[in-house]
């Protein structure tokens, strides 16, 4: 599945005049796991996908989505306007926006009982709605959505005003989730959730995006949430594309302002080799090079991504040896940046794969690092990145 | 306090046309309050005071414009008279009509207030969850406004049984037909039967305080009602725990 797009408009801010601008976006995004939309506030994502679902309306349109079975289905062009209830779109907002006069389990079923989800049309009209009257196969759904969302069955019966703002969240997106979207669009979905709720919810929702092999667009401004549920990235600057790549390859391009960032960061695929319980660690393939990290929940084989901070990492130019510091990795500066602030950035190829690291100017000198030089380099902390499905 | 055979005659009448006037206007008025809710025009302010424009006109010349609209020899008594063979002015039909027209921004002006109230986000949402506009009336915007819409059906009901200048001007005082329960005050104290007109006085003083109570307390929850639905020390009271 797919979607192609083309808006051309002009994007009114209600309170900054200034800051109207022209936009003309141009993509086509495929299902290959979330593709996020990256960029500073008020430079027209969410207002992308609102065009995309239909709520907004721009004359210079063009959106056609193309289904598994190789149909294609016009939502918006010159003489067609699909309205946004017929599109199966599922849109989860920044604000939850649960019904406030359900409970938490009618919020759910909404749209499970809306969407006439392919073929069959689980309506429940007089049928008190509760996931015991519906049909087996949507219970499977329901609940499975549920547990991986973390959703307990104690907060069914209540309110949505009784829950927290995470657990809101939580509600809505399992809510979006449970009526069996073709296309998924996030807007800002995590922004109410702790580290813990991220971290529960993060690797689900990526999971099940790869799973049903829906395109999947994630609008948001944490560059941390983008490198560890995303695959795919797009930079939007003033209403236009600026990038479109693999989340790894955007991060470590020196023309683009997000290697330049305080939290610069860069991705390496690697592979779980195996765990090493009585340490507590997971060795990871790259390449030919490992890396040991904190135990993970993931099966031998499967690839993760790997989140190295530039800031983190330390270049020498001899083998370091006796140091407490577990990974090591050889790599080969390919480029270095040039500055005359205090710091310059590094970019290294390690296995085929790119990293950045910053250093300070004088080391540079002191090392006499040139581009082609063979480096070692060392980090200490990894964050793991989302775990990747293996192609099957 | 024994009602006469013509109060009797008079009460019933009276509550069918505020019943009939009633339910006609809420189905009237509630497209009527929503397209306003919605139509974003210069000419908006038009509309709504024509809307309006019976809560300041007297009913008097209200009555007066009705009785010539609603004339025999008008196009529309004409029409009315070539489809039911009666004619509409000095009839309950005709009362019905005027009714209608007088107490409509009674019940347009508290829809309209509910409606403009309704959270755009919640229906945006139910939209994307697929569901229909008229799905998204009857579970989103019925639900939260059931008050104001009976408030509204109260108000109009209430207005209606409390009008005089404009039955005066096209009902005709017809027992039975037209005569309602203010028209036949007015004949008592015109034969200066003071006892008659106590008693039919102090029934309509009755019935107005126990309608204007129901009216005030419905108000009453409405408002308290209207809240953001975000009770922060529930929810403090939840993330805390």
């Amino acid at each position: 599945m797919s979607l192609e797009f083309s808006f051309k408009g002009q994007l009114r801010h209600e309170k900054a005049a200034s800051r109207h601008f022209d936009y003309d976006f141009q993509l086509t995004v495929e299902h290959r796991g979330i593709t996020a939309f990256y960029g500073r506030s008020g430079e027209g994502k969410s207002t992308l996908l609102r065009l995309i679902s239909g709520l907004e309306k721009t004359q210079h349109a063009k959106l056609v989505f193309h289904h598994a079975n190789g149909e294609s289905q016009i939502w918006q062009d010159e003489q067609n306007f699909v309205k946004p209830e017929h599109r199966n779109i599922g849109y989860v907002f920044q604000e939850g926006r649960l019904f406030e006069g359900l409970t938490v389990e009618a919020n759910i079923l909404y749209g499970v009982l809306r969407h006439g989800t392919k073929g069959h049309q689980p309506r429940l009209t007089w049928k008190r709605k509760t996931f015991q009257n519906l049909n087996l196969e949507l219970q499977t759904v329901v609940k499975s959505v549920c547990e991986g969302l973390g959703i307990k069955d104690s907060w069914l019966k209540r309110y949505p005003a009784q829950l927290s703002g995470g657990q809101r969240q939580r509600v809505a997106i399992a809510r979006t989730l449970v009526s069996q979207p073709d296309l998924l669009l996030l807007d800002e979905p995590f922004s109410s959730l702790d580290e813990v709720g991220k971290a529960e919810i993060l690797p689900y929702l990526s999971a099940y995006v790869q799973a049903q092999k829906i395109p999947c667009l994630l609008v948001s401004h944490s560059r941390t949430e983008i490198e560890s549920v995303a695959r795919h990235a797009v930079i939007i600057e003033k209403g236009r594309v600026l990038a479109h790549d693999t989340v790894g390859a955007l991060l470590t391009r020196l023309d683009l302002s997000l290697s330049h960032e305080d939290h610069s960061t860069s991705l390496l695929i690697s592979r779980i080799e195996q765990h090493e319980p009585e340490f507590s660690l997971s060795k990871l393939a790259l390449g030919q090079q490992h890396v040991w990290i904190k135990q993970v929940d993931a099966d031998i084989g499967q690839e993760v991504s790997l989140r190295i901070l530039a800031r983190d990492i330390i270049i020498s130019t001899l083998e370091p040896v006796q140091s407490s510091v577990l990974n090591h990795l050889r790599g080969c500066i390919l480029e270095i940046e040039h500055t005359q602030e205090s710091r310059v950035l590094l970019l290294l190829e390690v296995e085929g794969q790119k990293l950045l690291a910053r250093v300070t100017r004088k080391s540079v000198l002191n090392l006499d690092l040139k581009e082609g030089r063979n480096v070692y380099i060392q980090f200490k902390s990894v964050g793991l990145g989302s775990v990747l499905l293996n192609p099957a | 306090m024994f009602l006469t055979p013509t109060d009797v005659m008079a009460l019933t009448l009276t509550l069918k046309l505020a019943l009939t006037t009633a339910i006609l206007l809420i189905l009237v008025s509630t497209p009527l309050a929503w397209f306003l809710s919605r139509w974003s025009s210069p000419f908006r302010p038009l509309l709504e005071s024509i809307v309006a424009l019976p809560l300041v006109l007297p009913p008097t010349v209200l009555g007066f414009y009705l009785l010539v609209f609603l004339a025999p020899d008008s196009v529309l008594g004409q029409f009315w008279f070539s489809l039911t063979g009666f004619q509409l002015a000095f009839s309950f039909s005709g009362l019905v009509i005027a009714s209608i027209i007088y107490s409509l921004p009674f019940v347009v002006q508290p829809l309209q207030l509910a409606f403009e109230r309704i959270d755009k986000q919640a229906m945006e949402c139910a939209q994307m969850l697929g569901a229909s506009a008229w799905q998204r009336f009857t579970s989103i915007v019925l639900p939260t406004t059931r008050h104001s819409f009976l408030l509204a059906a109260v108000m109009g009901f209430a207005h209606t049984v409390g009008e005089f200048g404009v039955v005066l001007m096209i009902g005709g005082n017809i027992p039975g037909e037209t005569q309602v329960l203010s028209l036949v005050l007015y004949d008592y104290v015109e034969l200066l039967d003071y006892d008659g007109a106590h008693r039919l006085a102090a029934n309509l003083v009755g019935f107005s305080i126990v309608m204007l109570v129901i009216v005030y307390s419905l108000n009453r929850r409405t408002v308290s009602l209207k809240g953001t639905g975000q009770p922060f020390s529930a929810r403090n009271r939840e993330s805390s725990s």
